[in-house]
């Protein structure tokens, strides 16, 4: 092999502007929409792994034949049953919520989703994990806080809301307390007092899930029997396997990810056997020539592979840049998933990955032209050209 | 006959048979041939078109296999050679000089004679030297940087000439190098594989042109793929 035929490679390239340019394009732009694609998968996967992680050690108790918090509905003396009923050894704290969705959309183009929960001022603290206070403060005071509301702080970037202002929801207006972040999905929620949150859904009394903090995950089983037994129509789940089975969306999703990603990919392949299939086909006669005159099947196959690895390579520098500028330029990092905020950021791993695709995919979809024609017989070659 | 041609065999022909395969038809190109060539000759191979020239010369210079017979080059049995020692013979003992599609249109004059220098792995500075030299023996001096494109068929003729004669290969062949020529660049390139020639260089050429084939030192003629003369001019 003799890498002294390389300047042919350059020099190939350079003679076919328009078709170069146009085979990088191309490929640059499969490789944008894979790349956002995976950004966009990534961030997710990320996002349910801290998600199921803040919800360890916990049980939810729910409503049988309802086990959506969305829908489920007990009275919320329960809670406190089951403060009574369960050994106080056990458990770190118990708290009960009232979930539910608030249509947010303006128009029927834009559908939004804003996700709303109730908090049991005195106890929603000893359950829910990982928050931090952005600014302001906490609902506290069932009674002083009244109409005042936390929100996560997806929902004060995405509307634009700071400590003070107002939201409306479901006409009714509620003041900004402060703003808080888990790193989770929970920060696309808005937060009331559980009072607020009743009467504006009309659920006088009642709560939704309630979650219980196990002081050990041994306890699990022990808890549950003791609910279950106690408290009639009730169900108990473990929290992270409750989340994960409900995950069936996600993974949906992330599996139409993964099945485009796996077609673009292979219609670029295809693309670039096409290109160098042309390529090859247009210097038949320079092949010719060159293995008559003793340049051996490897130097040829050489040339034009490293032809079509510049293709690939260059495609996906440009579609990595171009991913980057459709990312953050134009702005369009801000996937909203039924009211889950999800901010796409392009990583550098991603980006390196997306670049090595690219590349290994110009030398796979060029190693089978190249590989036919470098093996065929100068004479076979030029006859059939002149 | 010149005092530099010895009494070496270069190539030894014998009964050497191509049959092509067209559909169910068999095209017989070469009927049992069967010849000598000295080191140092230069020998003109002529007959009518379809008669076979090109497919001897093909054989001989390593491009096609006969389908039965035996041909030597340079000690070397062609006829048992795979593609890969095929392609290093032609490398390092055979200079082609076809009639049409000598060159590469996207490559200098320079680059293009350097092609088989860079098969043989010399160095850049080695084969920039050669290169340029040779085409200075062609009288291309300064067009040396001109592409394919740029040149006249003349030209383009010397500069395949200039790459055939530039890795000194003991062997130059030449497929009606001058037909496509107007006589009179016709005969300067004649005149300049005669100048190689006389360097001791062994030349086949391939002609229509009784004129060109008389300052030769032998004709072969070929008549439907059998040697119907094979005679000093
Ligand atoms: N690749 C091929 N396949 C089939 N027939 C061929 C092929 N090459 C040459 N021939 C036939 O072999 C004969 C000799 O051809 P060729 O050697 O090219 O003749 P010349 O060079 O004397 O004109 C012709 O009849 C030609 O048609
Ligand atoms: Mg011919």
């Amino acid at each position: 092999m003799r890498f002294g035929f390389l300047f042919i490679s350059i020099r190939d390239l350079k003679s076919k502007k328009l078709k170069t340019i146009i085979t990088v394009v191309g490929i640059a732009g499969i490789i944008t929409s894979y790349l956002v694609m995976m950004a966009a998968a990534n961030t997710m996967n990320d996002l349910v792994d801290e998600t199921f992680s803040a919800y360890e050690y916990r049980l939810f108790v729910m409503k049988r034949g309802k086990e959506d918090p969305m829908v489920s509905q007990m009275p919320d003396w329960y809670v406190n049953k089951i403060v009574r009923v369960v050994n106080p050894e056990y458990i770190d704290g118990v708290s009960g919520f009232l979930w539910w969705m608030v249509d947010n959309s303006t128009s029927d183009d834009d559908t939004e989703f804003l996700t709303i929960r109730g908090l049991q001022v005195e106890s929603y603290k000893s359950v829910i994990e990982k928050y931090e206070m952005v600014a302001g403060e906490e609902l506290l005071d069932a009674q002083k806080d009244r109409n005042y509301c936390m929100i996560g702080i997806n929902v004060a970037e995405k509307y634009e809301k700071a400590v003070g202002d107002t939201i409306i929801l479901q006409e009714h207006a509620f003041t900004v307390k402060g703003i808080f972040t888990t790193s989770t999905m929970t920060d696309s929620e808005i937060w009331l007092t559980i009072r607020d949150a009743q009467n504006l859904v009309g659920k006088l009394h009642k709560v939704s899930l309630i979650v219980l903090k196990l002081t050990d995950h041994d306890y699990v089983d022990e808890v549950t029997k003791q609910i279950e037994d106690n408290i009639r129509g009730v169900v108990v789940f473990e929290a992270d396997e409750y989340m994960e089975a409900n995950a069936e969306a996600l993974d949906s999703f992330r599996g139409v990810i993964l099945a485009v990603s796996m077609i673009a990919l292979t219609a670029a392949i295809l693309g670039m056997m096409n290109t160098m299939t042309m390529t090859l086909r247009e210097r038949r006669h320079d092949i010719g020539i060159m293995k008559s005159v003793g340049v051996s099947n490897k130097s040829i196959a050489l040339i034009y592979a490293v032809e079509a690895v510049f293709l690939g390579f260059l495609g996906g520098i440009v579609g990595v840049l171009l991913g980057y500028f459709m990312l953050n330029v134009f702005g369009i990092s801000n996937i909203d998933l039924a009211g889950y905020l999800i901010s796409v950021n392009l990583t550098y791993q991603l980006a390196f990955e997306s670049v090595i695709i690219s590349t290994i995919l110009g030398l796979v979809g060029g190693f089978y032209p190249i590989a036919k024609i470098s093996r065929q017989r100068a004479l076979d070659i030029l006859q059939k050209f002149g | 006959m010149k005092s530099i041609s010895s009494d070496l065999n270069v190539i030894e022909a014998d009964d050497v048979w191509k049959v092509y395969r067209r559909g169910k038809t068999d095209v017989k190109a070469l009927r049992g041939v069967s010849f000598r060539v000295r080191e140092g000759e230069i020998v003109a191979i002529m007959g009518s078109s379809g008669c076979g020239k090109t497919t001897l010369l093909n054989i001989i210079g390593g491009l096609d296999k006969p389908t039965k017979g035996n041909i030597r080059v340079n000690d070397i049995e062609l006829s048992s050679l795979g593609e890969s020692k095929l392609t290093k013979f032609r490398r390092e003992n055979i200079g082609f000089v076809f009639q049409f599609y000598n060159l590469l249109p996207n490559l200098t004059a320079l680059e293009n004679v350097q092609l088989p220098l860079i098969a043989q792995g010399m160095s850049k500075k080695e084969r920039l030297e050669k290169a340029t030299e040779f085409l200075q023996v062609v009288g291309l001096s300064d067009r040396l940087y001109h592409k394919p494109g740029e040149l006249s068929g003349g030209e383009q003729q010397r500069v395949a000439i200039a790459r055939a004669i530039a890795v000194q290969p003991s062997i130059i062949l030449a497929d009606e190098s001058t037909g496509d020529l107007d006589s009179k660049t016709g005969e300067e390139i004649m005149e300049l594989l005669r100048k190689i020639n006389d360097q001791g260089q062994t030349i086949i050429i391939v002609t229509h042109d009784d004129m060109i084939a008389m300052t030769t030192d032998r004709i072969i003629q070929l008549r439907d793929g059998e040697i119907i003369e094979n005679s000093g001019s």
